[in-house]
């Protein structure tokens, strides 16, 4: 992505080819719905807007996808980053650690920890989701799909976790389980058991991997934005946000995975993007740090996407193969190892996922009829709401309209990295958790959008005071302050209100409701 | 200088990582735990050699605290009582019962806001005849007395091999400002075989840890079940005019 010449600058992305996806996505989805049969759900307004959004969105990714691809491959020769190309050559170096620094780790520490303990036990939204009230599963109990772990009341599935967490503190032999695959997030776990018992190793393990996230998002929009204020209002809008309330403190790994991501585009940053010579060695070591990625939950997934569209394709294809078959080695011999132990490696996700390829193969069969009923049935656009709300989508499309092109070209490869496998999914399940690996990507445009409000708040004030610089900069810090509360108080509606929407939202997808 | 002193010590480290990891453990377990040493533990020690030295050290510091943490003798993995089991009802003279609290503000929000209220009873296994469950519930207001069967199946799992709810419509009336409700469950005179009624966990806070019992034919006892807080599961749902669920009640 980095790789392009001084002079001319090239980069994978650029804006007119993504204006053209989205019109060429815009056309195709209206043509496939009057591809559809006549159908009930087709006499709705609301119903018809869902799949025409739904199918332009997973279209318009696609297209992109595409085009990227097209365009990686026409770069031909890897050049130094410079202020062309490198956003922000100067900053983002590691190791260089101030007084503020600290103040700010800690800082973020805090709030993770605040919105972590705030949704601990039958306050967890993964929990409560599926209690009656939330209206889906509703001949579960009154507690819904509920365990006692030390006393805790947990989010059931943490039960067939168990055995593996018991298998690594010594006290059980090996039995085999769906979420063998998932085997790493249960080491961490182990770790933290006889200190803190098993809840509050799970959850403290979550926790950890909620900072990390937030650390490296804000690392990463000090790398890839001018504005200091890109990174830390980033930061707070992930230790705020509906993926890791909704996964802090249920003994699941989807909070590690998540945090591991972040930390993953940070190595790719430092080990292959900042670096031209991306030797064997970077590449063997990103991929190593993926696979082991993916010993916890999936990461190794949108991360091997993000590989493979973030540099361009015929000066770095190397470097892409080698990090790929690391990572999947990493993955096989746990496989080998893990058989060898008496773990069975099926059922689970990874059978959920032959399942959803078998559908898309039914799907193309049946045509454009088929393909067009996707849009509805799969709910495409419900599982992107899901993940993030109207309003982080309309802040993140004003980030991607004010980023400088580097920077909007590395978060529209974050977006497709982790949308194209929960769109694929969907056949299947829909999961907004799996699109939520947007995260950096999102949240950071998000972030321009609310500095760009900031700004334009800013002038109107100074053209209305004095139009001082202080003037003009608390304006500019109350706007911010007010954008980030008002959406703190939205993935925080659970504890304020009752209401259970967002995180039923983040759990099911939406159906075809607006 | 010193960050390739450091250096030598995280290495030094993390190979003692790997012995504390794997000495002395099951042979399953030392073969796992020395994959996720390698795999996960030096590749981040590796990677945090990116930032610099020092945090390099210091990772791989952690990692073998946390490592000696994890061999000393602490809290188990704990084992979840298992939040479903049955006690079979054989005998007319047979009784369970469960006291729900009508008096907490949740309550009463919800009412205010209800449509329709119904009461649920999970059995299990005998509900394939019409006449199988005999339900009572009691307030201040009345007494409403109903025969539950197959009929009355609610929501997706009921079937005469594996527990699920019945639902009974009851009229809202039977509520206002009645500070209790007591519902009785007993098996139908008719009924072959037994009556096996679900129970759970009482969980949320402020519930009367006795609130349910069970009449054996001579003495009333606690419910059976692995834990001291336990209930029958029956439940009140309070739903709104779309026919939403707006309350779970025990």
């Amino acid at each position: 992505m980095r790789g392009a010449s001084p002079s001319k600058p090239d980069t994978v992305f650029r804006v007119r080819k993504e204006l053209t996806s989205v019109a060429l996505a815009i056309g195709i989805s209206v043509f496939l719905i009057y591809a559809l049969p006549i159908a009930d759900y087709l006499a709705d307004w609301g119903a018809l807007a869902d799949i025409a959004t739904g199918l332009t969105v997973s279209l318009s990714f696609l297209f992109i996808a595409i085009s990227s691809g097209f365009s990686s491959l026409k770069i031909s020769q890897a050049s130094p980053p410079s202020t062309a190309t490198d956003a922000n050559p100067e900053k983002g170096s590691p190791g260089n650690v101030t007084p503020l620094t600290v103040l700010i780790l800690l800082a973020a520490l805090g709030l993770c920890s605040l919105e972590w303990y705030l949704h601990r036990d039958d306050r967890n939204p993964f929990l409560a989701s599926s209690r009656p009230e939330a209206n889906v599963d509703t001949w579960l109990t009154a507690d819904g799909y509920a365990m006692l772990l030390d006393g805790h009341i947990a989010q059931n599935d943490g039960t067939f976790l168990l055995p593996m967490l018991r298998m690594f503190t010594g006290d059980a032999r090996p039995a085999p389980s769906e979420f063998d695959a998932r085997a790493g997030h249960l080491y961490f776990v182990s770790f933290l058991v006889p200190w803190l018992g098993t809840y509050w190793a799970f959850a403290g393990t979550n926790l950890v991997f909620w900072w990390l996230a937030v650390v490296s998002v804000w690392w990463l929009g000090n790398r890839n934005w001018s504005e200091k204020s890109i990174g830390l209002i980033g930061a707070v809008l992930v230790a705020t946000s509906q993926g890791f309330i909704f996964m802090g403190t249920a003994p699941q790994p989807h909070a590690v995975a998540f945090g591991l991501f972040g930390v993953l585009l940070v190595a790719h940053d430092l080990l292959l993007n900042r670096r031209l010579d991306a030797s064997f060695s970077k590449a063997v070591r990103f991929g190593w740090a993926t696979g082991s990625s993916g010993l916890i939950y999936f990461v190794h997934v949108p991360s091997l996407i993000y590989l493979w569209l973030a540099m361009p394709l015929r000066t770095h294809w190397r470097v892409m193969v080698i990090g790929t078959l690391t990572a999947l080695s990493i993955l096989t011999v746990w496989q080998i190892i893990g058989s060898y132990l008496g773990l069975s490696f099926s059922g689970g996700n990874s059978a959920l996922a032959t399942e959803a390829v078998a559908n898309w193969v039914t799907i193309f069969r049946g045509g454009l009829q088929n393909i067009a009923a996707w849009g509805h049935y799969s709910r495409p656009r419900g599982t992107m709401l899901g993940a993030f709300w109207y309003p982080w989508w309309i802040l993140a499309a004003i980030g991607w309209w004010k980023s400088p092109r580097i920077a909007r070209n590395w978060a529209m490869v974050v977006l497709i990295a982790a949308f194209a496998p929960a769109l694929l999914f969907t056949t299947r399940f829909q999961l907004p958790r799996v699109a939520f690996f947007a995260y950096p990507g999102m949240l950071l445009l998000a972030s321009v959008g609310i500095d760009e409000i900031a700004k334009l708040s800013s002038r109107i004030v100074s053209s209305f005071a004095s139009g001082t610089a202080p003037v003009r900069r608390e304006a500019y810090i109350a706007t911010v302050i007010s954008i980030l509360v008002a959406l703190a108080t939205v993935t925080n509606r659970d504890l304020i209100t009752g209401s259970l929407r967002f995180a039923v939202n983040f759990h099911y997808a939406l159906g075809t409701e607006w | 200088m010193i960050p390739r002193h450091i250096g030598r010590m995280s290495a030094g480290i993390a190979a003692l990582i790997l012995v504390v990891a794997i000495v002395d453990t099951p042979w399953e377990t030392a073969v796992a735990r020395g994959f996720f040493v390698v795999s996960i533990g030096f590749g981040l020690i590796a990677g945090s050699g990116l930032i610099g030295a020092r945090t390099q050290f210091a990772t791989a510091f952690v990692i073998l605290t946390l490592a000696v943490a994890q061999r000393l003798p602490g809290q188990a993995v704990s084992n979840p009582p298992s939040p479903n089991w049955t006690r079979t009802i054989s005998d007319t003279s047979e009784l369970a019962e469960h006291r729900f609290s009508l008096t907490e503000t949740a309550w009463k929000a919800a009412l205010s806001k209800s449509a329709t209220t119904s009461l649920l009873v999970c059995a299990e296994a005998v509900l394939d005849q019409p006449d199988a469950m005999t339900v009572t519930i009691a307030t201040n207001n009345g007494t409403v007395t109903r025969v539950v069967g197959a009929e009355d199946a609610h929501g997706a799992h009921p079937r005469p091999d594996r527990g699920g709810f019945y639902r009974m419509p009851i009229q809202r009336d039977l509520f206002d400002r009645a500070g209790e409700a007591t519902v009785t469950v007993s098996t139908s005179k008719t009924l072959t075989p037994p009556l096996r009624l679900c129970g759970t966990h009482s969980i949320r806070p402020g519930v009367d840890p006795n609130a349910s019992r069970f009449f054996s034919g001579t003495e009333w006892i606690t419910p059976p079940g692995p834990t001291s807080h336990t209930r029958w599961l029956i439940e009140l749902r309070l739903a709104d005019q779309r026919g939403r669920t707006i309350l779970a009640w025990y």
